[in-house]
């Protein structure tokens, strides 16, 4: 990349840049016979110079073509022009000079819009430039970079630089132009009073740019003296009590006075610069007329120079200086943009970046069974301490390899250099005779794949993240040349150095995971899932999922008539007392009281119990059925037990997740408003607000949960009876947003679990969750659901970095990723971190069974695990303290391998948490 | 039952001495109540270590490996707490436990039971002293045999 902003912006906005200077050149002439007209205006029209010697007409718009004398005289006349007398002649000559000042703002206009359009492009053009940057830094350079820092410095401090670009050459080329044929025009009419004129401008741009340089350090010692003024005073506040303590008040107003008068000195001296220049500023613009009416006049008088002329030069020099001011600060901008290009620009160069992606991976091709060949490998940190120690050796593939040894030891260096986490090391990794660490990215990956201890996983859903691993096709451009919108798209992207790439069109390679299309691609994914042992989870987190509106008639048949199936089956097995089933008539202990007052879900997500509190209408139920005390009290029982316990619990506490309707940030200011009314008035006069959000507390209520014995039957009874008038009572306005329990539909905004069993899961008896979802997940099969909850546990969104999900879930997507990619080379380095041993050794025994035939290696805690394998690594810290290659172990897998064994849906009880 | 009377059933319990009432009031509301008929597995051998049981009522016997009885050899104080070594081990089920009478017990989620064991250190060190108890009767009861064995 250019570090020079002049050459970055030549090298790519040449030709928008020359065919913006062609604008200005071609507006030149305009310009100078819109100084022209004027002249001729007061001269032959008013002054009636064209009308004397007994002319009563004059010639207009005579157009010629014509060498100057010296070259001969010769001249081609375009247009005679026609004859006009006086009057009509100097109206002729207005709205002709009307027309020049349209023309004029005519070129301003087009070529400002081109200076933006190019300004854009270019800014446009500079970020992609950053971010492709970074994205080819090496892994080290990556994670010492900050990303809020690299993020800030391609969104904002590129902003200005990005504005400048349309300014680069057009504004000086212009202005310029402008200030050189207005002085030229001076020139023309008198060649003295031009050559004051130039002095005068002369002067200006050398003066000025002087004082202005001293008014921007002043700014800036103003600005670092202002910011020293706020941190001294805020110690200050800190340090109160000991100023109080000691007494040293007037010491430190003293010195806070000080501070303000040198603030003040500042400013004052900034004032008088300001205010100099201006005065400096006018002046040289005033004097210049002054000369002009005291030395033209006296020309004009003594007959060597016309009225005419005298009149166009004061009007050109009225246009003088507006463009000196203008290319003055052009000038300053320039510097200050130079050189924040500079420094923004060293913030993305490194001496090795790497390699870019390659035009066509498919040419480099490295066969599955080349070895990689590694020959006196070393790793020093940043200081230089020994990382991994000299080492040479050749990894047969395909094979399977553990690297066994201490954490933080060469075990978990020497995965990351094979997979190219690590690029500072000394010494060759080659693999068919190319070092791996020069090999394009899209070349690597299409061979090797690495997943390590941290997964990355992208803003967006579950399957988004699965995919990335599948998105690598390119994918046709859509060439329609009718499709204005698409053309325009297109040029402007290959305009800006940006992909031509459609972001949104379907990059999923199919083909790699023997899928047709989208419809069978969740095979795929199901099926790597089971390999990872994350089936299960995913499974449960679609069970658990809301429902959606967008469910098929006939799945919502299927779904219907899996509730009768799944009470059979529970009947049959002696469970039935495991579920609480929805009925108008009962309460259910296992729902929340809002759910039992209502007898349905709302359909708009966001109103939660907490939202139903503020809704008028079921205020008035509450009211009518004598339930607001009642409930108050319960949100208060629950509010005192939840500060009293929370108190001082980290914020990622478990125990939130239970009593998710209390957020951690609300707790201290909820026990203060409670404290606050307590002393008042006692409880018994709340606050509406405080009142709704008690009882938004008690509607989350579920007695065997939260276990604060607060039902009674009388209150089961009145909960029962606002059930029925809720219904009956119902507002139009408000049918839409509920969806009430009827056992032969399905409510879209419940979770399919709800769905499936019509009821909830009762707490209490041992198992039950387990034994329920076995049943559950019979029938969800039986009724061939598996798909369609599968689709919807993809549709999950996992939130910036993965927060929505589990740790185990994060781990599962990082594997499903490496296992979907089919590599040759899997490397998991520490990949099943968080995981209970005895999981993470099925998980590692279903993947080689996967990875037989190709290549596996995967670095594992266990001193003495590995045993199954190829080839073990021993490193004790830095060092390969011992090799084994164990022939015999292929064998075994072989036979354990002869069907993937996983666990369905049927099994989705069996990791149950 | 509520959580007042689980914090009372704890606060009986030898091991959990040093929590102060909030602290147990955690605990209790961590944790789901469930009941265990009698002949009912808590858990098996083999399965994987998904929780950690608090037992507050009732009694249990413990299965070894190989299906030999223990009765409540191991356990003559009354195992308080079942399925800890699993979790801290990371390893599945060794043994079986099965509900003797009746029991009531508060089961911790594993996820719960390590966050609680990281983050509050008086529970952490409730369950390290629970497990040197076990270790120590475990001890006792080996040489006891053994000496009876040389006999």
């Amino acid at each position: 990349m250019e570090t020079n902003f002049f050459q970055y912006a030549w090298r790519h906005s040449r030709r928008d840049q020359i065919l913006a200077l062609a604008l200005v050149v071609a507006s030149l002439p305009f310009y100078w016979w819109s100084l022209e007209i004027p002249k001729s205006i007061v001269n032959d029209a008013i002054q009636g110079r064209a009308f004397t010697g007994g002319h009563t007409e004059a010639r207009f718009l005579h157009l010629a073509l014509s060498l100057p004398d010296f070259l001969g005289g010769l001249s081609f006349v375009l247009f005679d022009g026609v004859m006009l007398e006086q009057m009509p002649f100097l109206f002729a000559m207005s709205f002709l000079f009307l027309a020049f000042v349209l023309i004029n703002g005519g070129f301003k206009y087009v070529i400002n819009i081109q200076k933006g359009v190019l300004g854009e492009r270019m800014l446009r053009r500079l970020r992609f430039d950053l971010f492709a940057r970074v994205l080819r830094f090496e892994p080290e350079d990556i994670r010492a970079t900050k990303p809020a820092e690299v993020a800030s410095m391609i969104k904002d401090e590129v902003e200005p630089i990005g504005g400048f670009f349309g300014e680069a050459f057009i504004t000086p080329m212009f202005l310029g132009a402008q200030a050189i044929t207005a002085l030229a025009f001076i020139i023309a009419q008198n060649a003295s009073l031009g050559m004051i004129a130039f002095a005068i401008i002369a002067v200006q741009a050398f003066v000025i740019p002087r004082l202005r340089r001293e008014q921007i350090r002043l700014g800036r010692e103003r600005q670092i003296a202002s910011r020293r003024l706020a941190g001294r005073i805020g110690e200050m506040i800190d340090a109160a009590p000991a100023i109080h303590t000691y007494g040293v008040g007037a010491f430190s107003r003293a010195e806070i006075g000080d501070r303000l008068a040198e603030l003040f000195n500042i400013r004052l001296l900034l004032y008088r610069r300001k205010f100099a220049v201006k005065y400096l500023n006018n002046l040289l613009a005033q004097v210049t007329p002054f000369v002009f009416y005291t030395i033209g006049g006296y020309l004009a008088l003594r007959g060597r120079l016309d009225i005419g002329q005298l009149v166009a030069i004061i009007a050109a020099y009225r246009d003088l200086p507006n463009p000196i001011k203008e290319l003055i600060d052009w000038d300053q901008m320039r510097a200050d943009v130079t050189v924040k290009y500079e420094q923004v620009v060293s913030q993305f160069s490194r001496d090795t970046l790497m390699p870019p992606d390659a035009p066509d991976p498919a040419a480099i091709e490295i066969s599955p069974t080349a070895p990689f060949t590694v020959i006196g490998l070393q790793v020093l940190d940043r200081r230089g301490v020994v990382q991994l120690e000299r080492l040479s050796t050749t990894i047969k593939r395909p094979s399977h390899i553990a690297l066994v040894g201490g954490a933080g030891g060469g075990r978990d260096i020497f995965p990351k250099v094979l997979g190219r986490q690590i690029a500072d090391f000394q010494g060759s990794v080659m693999v068919s005779n190319l070092s791996i660490h020069a090999l394009p990215d899209n070349v690597a990956s299409r061979f090797m794949v690495y997943a390590g201890a941290d997964p990355y996983i992208l803003s967006g859903t579950i399957r988004d993240n699965i995919c990335l691993a599948l998105r690598k096709t390119s994918p046709l451009l859509p060439d329609d040349p009718e499709n204005r919108k698409e053309q325009q798209r297109l040029a402007e992207a290959r305009e800006t150095g940006n992909p031509a790439d459609l972001f949104d069109a379907d990059w999923i390679d199919y083909a790699s995971v023997d899928a047709k299309g989208p419809d069978d691609l969740d095979e795929a994914i199901a099926r790597a899932l089971k390999i990872v042992h994350g089936y299960d989870d995913i499974f449960r987190l679609g069970v658990s999922g809301r429902l959606g509106a967008d469910v098929s008639p006939e799945i919502a048949e299927r779904l219907v008539a899996a509730r009768g199936l799944i009470r059979a089956r529970l009947a049959d097995e002696g469970l039935a007392g495991l579920v609480e089933q929805y009925q108008p008539d009962r309460f259910n202990m296992s729902a929340t009281l809002g759910e039992n007052l209502v007898f349905g879900v709302p359909t708009e997500g966001h109103v939660g119990a907490a939202g139903l509190a503020k809704i008028p209408y079921f205020r008035a139920i509450l009211e009518a059925e004598s339930l607001v005390a009642p409930l108050t009290a319960i949100g208060m029982k629950m509010a005192e037990t939840v500060i009293e316990v929370f108190d001082g619990l980290a914020p990622g506490h478990p125990l939130f997740e239970r009593y998710s309707f209390i957020g951690p940030a609300e707790i201290e200011e909820l026990s203060r408003s409670l404290e606050a009314t307590r002393q008042k008035s006692g409880t018994r006069r709340l606050p509406l607000e405080l009142r709704d959000r008690l009882i938004g507390f008690a509607l989350a209520y579920v007695e065997p949960r939260h276990r604060l014995d607060v039902i009674d039957e009388g209150l089961k009874r009145r909960i029962l009876r606002a059930r029925v008038s809720f219904r009956k009572f119902l507002p139009g306005s408000y049918a839409a947003g509920i969806e009430f329990y009827n056992p032969d539909k399905v409510m879209s905004a419940a979770s399919i679990s709800d769905n499936l069993l019509f009821g909830r899961i009762s707490f209490g008896a041992a198992h039950a969750r387990e034994q329920v979802s076995k049943i559950v997940g019979e029938v969800i099969r039986d009724q061939n659901l598996e798909s369609f909850i599968l689709r919807q546990a993809l549709e999950y969104e996992a939130g910036p970095g993965g927060r929505l999900l589990s740790s185990q879930l994060r781990m599962t997507i990082n594997l499903v990723r490496a296992i979907l990619r089919r590599p040759d080379v899997l490397i998991l380095d520490s990949a099943f971190g968080g995981l209970a041993p005895y999981h993470a050794d099925q998980i590692l025994a279903s993947i080689r069974r996967e990875m037989q035939g190709r290549t596996l290696i995967v670095s594992l805690p266990d001193q003495n695990a590995g045993a199954e394998f190829d080839r073990v690594m021993v490193f004790e810290g830095a060092k390969l303290a011992e090799d084994r290659v164990q022939p015999a172990a292929d064998a075994a897998v072989v036979k354990a391998g002869d069907s993937v064994n996983v666990a369905g849906a049927a099994g989705y009880a069996e990791v149950e948490r | 039952m509520t959580i007042e009377h689980e914090v009372k059933s704890l606060q009986k319990l030898a091991m959990f001495n040093n929590l102060d009432l909030p602290k147990l009031k955690l605990v209790a509301m961590i944790s789901d109540r469930v009941t265990f008929q009698p002949g009912q597995a808590i858990f098996r051998a083999g399965d994987p270590s998904d929780a950690a049981y608090i037992v507050l009522d009732g009694s249990v016997r413990i299965i070894g490996d190989d299906d030999a009885d223990f009765g409540d050899a191991l356990c003559k104080s009354g195992v308080m707490l079942l399925g800890e070594v699993g979790i801290l081990c990371g390893r599945r089920r060794s043994i079986t436990i099965i509900a003797d009478t009746a029991v009531t017990a508060l089961r911790i989620q594993r996820e719960d039971f390590e966050r609680l064991v990281r983050e509050t250190p008086e529970f952490g060190f409730a369950i390290m002293r629970e497990l040197a108890e076990q270790l120590d009767r475990g001890s006792q009861f080996l040489s006891k045999h053994l000496a009876h064995s040389h006999k």
